[in-house]
């Protein structure tokens, strides 16, 4: 039972929306007696005029997540005038009547063959229909349309516009004698419903395939690359995010509009306006840093102001992995214009000029834009610190305010004259900045975008968090078409997708490949 | 049957109608509810990592995809030697090498453009663009003569369009003219966005990545959310992920809509 209902409806959630299932002995008018587990409907009235109407609904409206919603009704008997309506009804439609009669319900009634739309009159639709017939309705969600099948037979669109959130089926009879049975899906339906439902997946495709983002073209194409590349960066995968940079730089680069360098730091979340960061919670308070490329490679860095602040709150972690590293980087004095920062120090560090190749290291160690990778200067490296005591003042300044036990290793450093060729040379060693990148990556767009997870994992999240409420109110769309129904794809094996796409027979959704 | 009176026998008959069903959609979602609960909802590596890997692949940065794939330790099953064509194609056209572009579709898939005029209107419009850009300007015109004499009689849309682009020539520095923004780079990645759907289309696979359908899904269930009176935190920036309380902003923007029919 639970099984055959999955496979009609995979995307509701029975725990928020069951799906109906059975007749609510609470909500029917008393002319009428239910059985068979609320599946069997008898009228026990009068009989005598449309006054003696009786109907009901179903425990449960019908979830949008059905996407197409179908039961068939057996006239058992169709009783003495075969006064009998199957349709839908919204909640709190008088139940004293056949449902269509009234606004807010919709009937196919036997007598006459009628439809009725939330009227007294009816319009000439299909066939009559009596004992020994089976009749079908279904609701579809995606184009909000009812239509209706007698034994079997589609006879077409009887409703449309049926927007409502919460439809009931709905039964009314009227004379005496008249029984019918209905089959929720317990049963095999008499009616295959599969067709329609492949012409609504295709229906639900649509709908999203048209949607127009208010984005043109390129800016689509670049919301795209942004989000991919910022998820490379976050987590790490250099040599993809190098790759895949590369191979849109020169169009960004050329523009005279968007650098790459902006663009980076755009993916790092800096430059893209966005508002609300409440004062002082930063510990780490980004701004614009000038490229590698604005500052003179050999030497006289110029720290711009403010880029980082040292604060003594800082989270844990993070603080003492920065502080190490920062000293470290001193030492290499990397074109920290990379790393642009001024950390709290007595020293005016703008005063920082160094004389012409004192001390160089290379290799975009740049903590945020990480993604610098130049290859182009290894020459100028390898200096050691030369007699320069602005920068040595500086260095042991700095040092001053790290943790001791962390600041050992990076201090002794200093005690080589060719810190490249020390034991402790792997501390210089580019990689050991990639862990301090994630993390300090992490805090800027922690700080910056609400949360330290990737765009992309974030847009994952908040379809999931979405999908409940669409469940509810939304489209029956999200029968065929949603995040959840994208991941289950991601993991048929690429091979499967590979000879299915060559074969041509499966739809695209399955097929992703080259 | 019909009623003999009808609607005389409903007196509920306005009750089950939206105003009452849309009254109990004023369910909140606070921000920091909503926010800890992206925050903390697992969402599996290997998802994440499988979606990237068939965008590369889609949108053609082989290079990047076999990389990804070593970094992130995923076996790739596809051969990627199978995008060969494609990528080549599409490099073409991001370096603006349009005469190499059709060259290589001409080898590769001899009718895809005939088969896809839209597409064919828009490389060929490029093709000039490049031209003008190169200052190749006798080339140009002879190239737009050809064309025009070949195709514009069908499509009046391209006449316009080459017209536009000549204008060009008459700038000295056509960048800088008020048609530039044709020869915007942006431009060749359109050519090359559609250049590559119609590639993959024509082989039957997916003309759009995972990543793309789950960027227009998410915007597609905001706005239908929207438009039926239900709200929750909007996610406004897709690059950033940034979500935003829409019950406040909402009302700040009607007041502000308010305040300007006033003034």
């Amino acid at each position: 039972m639970e099984k055959k209902l999955v496979e009609l409806y995979p995307w509701v959630n029975q725990a928020e929306t069951p799906i109906p299932m059975c007749w609510n002995p609470k909500d029917k008018f008393s002319y009428i007696t239910l059985t068979q587990n609320d599946t069997k409907i008898l009228y026990k009235g009068p009989g005598k005029s449309q006054k003696d109407a009786a109907a009901v609904r179903t425990k449960h409206p019908i979830p949008v997540s059905c996407g197409l919603f179908y039961f068939e009704v057996k006239v058992i008997s169709k009783g003495k005038e075969g006064y009998i309506g199957v349709g839908l009804s919204q909640p709190d439609v008088n139940l004293n009547r056949l449902p269509g009669w009234d606004k807010g319900s919709f009937g196919y009634h036997g007598d006459d063959g009628h439809t009725f739309w939330s009227s007294g009159t009816g319009r000439s639709y299909g066939p009559t229909f009596g004992t020994g017939d089976v009749i079908g309705c279904g609701l579809d969600l995606v184009n909000n349309k009812c239509f209706y099948t007698k034994n079997g037979m589609d006879l077409g669109v009887a409703f449309t516009d049926l927007t409502h959130p919460s439809l009931y089926p709905c039964v009314g009879l009227q004379s005496t004698g008249e029984v019918v049975e209905t089959n929720f899906g317990q049963e095999p339906f008499m009616f295959d419903i599969s067709s329609i439902k492949k012409e609504l997946e295709v229906d639900a495709r649509n709908v999203i395939a048209k949607y127009q983002a208010k984005l043109s073209r390129g800016e689509w194409e670049q919301t795209l690359q942004k989000i991919v590349l910022d998820y490379l960066v976050h987590n790490g995968f250099h040599a993809a995010a190098e790759s895949f940079s590369k191979s849109y730089r020169n169009t960004t680069e050329g523009n005279g509009g968007v650098h790459v360098r902006q663009f980076i730091e755009m993916v790092g979340g800096r430059d893209s306006g966005v508002a609300g960061q409440p004062e002082g919670k930063s510990h780490l308070r980004p701004s614009r840093t000038p490229s590698p490329r604005d500052l003179n490679r050999n030497g006289s860095t110029k720290h711009t102001n403010g880029i980082l602040k040292e604060e003594p709150a800082r989270p844990n972690g993070l603080a003492l992995n920065f502080d190490s590293e920062m000293e470290t980087e001193v030492v290499l004095e990397d074109h920290s214009g990379d790393c642009v920062m001024e950390v709290d120090m007595p020293v005016g560090s703008d005063a920082g000029t160094h004389t012409n190749g004192l001390a160089v290291a290379h290799n975009g160690g740049d903590v945020t834009q990480s993604m610098d990778f130049d290859d182009d200067d290894d020459e100028e490296n390898k200096v050691v610190f030369g007699g320069n005591p602005e920068l040595l003042r500086r260095t042991l300044d700095f040092g001053k305010h790290l943790n001791e036990f962390a600041a050992k290793e990076a201090f002794s450093l200093m005690a080589y004259s060719d810190p490249w060729r020390s034991p402790l040379a792997h501390l210089l060693d580019p990689l050991q900045r990639e862990p301090v990148c994630a993390s300090l990556n992490s805090a800027l767009l922690g700080d910056e975008r609400q949360t330290s997870h990737p765009a992309l994992k974030v847009l994952i999240s908040h379809s999931k968090r979405l999908f409940p409420l669409q469940a509810k109110r939304g489209s029956g769309v999200i029968a065929f078409r949603n995040i959840f129904e994208v991941l289950r794809s991601l993991n048929i094996p690429d091979s499967e997708r590979m000879v299915s796409s060559c074969s041509g027979k499966t739809s695209d959704s399955e097929s992703s490949s080259c | 049957m019909n009623p003999a009176n009808p609607g005389a026998h409903s007196p509920s008959s306005h009750r089950g109608d939206s105003v009452s069903s849309s009254r109990e959609t004023t369910t909140r979602f606070p921000l920091d509810d909503w926010m800890e609960a992206v925050e903390t909802e697992h969402v599996p590596r290997s998802d994440l990592n499988q979606i990237v890997l068939d965008y590369l692949i889609n949108a053609g940065h082989k290079d990047a995809a076999v990389k990804f794939a070593r970094e992130a330790g995923i076996v790739l099953t596809v051969d990627v030697g199978l995008m060969d064509n494609r990528v080549k194609i599409l490099d073409a056209a991001h370096d603006g090498r349009i005469a190499d572009c059709m060259k290589l579709l001409e080898e590769t898939s001899p009718d895809l453009l005939e088969y896809n005029m839209d597409v064919y209107v828009v490389v060929m419009k490029q093709m000039l663009l490049e031209l003008i850009r190169e200052r190749k300007i006798s080339e140009a015109l002879q190239y737009a003569q050809d064309v025009l004499a070949e195709k514009g009689a069908e499509d009046p849309t391209l006449l316009e369009d080459f017209e536009r682009a000549l204008a060009l020539l008459a700038f000295d520095k056509p960048e800088e003219s008020p048609y530039g923004d044709l020869l915007d780079l942006s431009k060749r990645e359109e050519v090359k966005a559609q250049l590559n759907e119609t590639m993959l289309a024509a082989d039957g696979r997916s003309a759009e990545s995972k990543l793309a359908l789950i960027c227009k899904m998410l915007l597609w269930s905001q706005d239908d959310l929207k438009k039926r009176g239900v709200t929750f935190p909007r996610l406004t920036d897709l690059a950033t992920g940034l979500i935003v309380d829409n019950t406040d902003r909402s009302s700040g923007e009607s007041h502000s809509v308010l305040q300007g029919l006033m003034m």
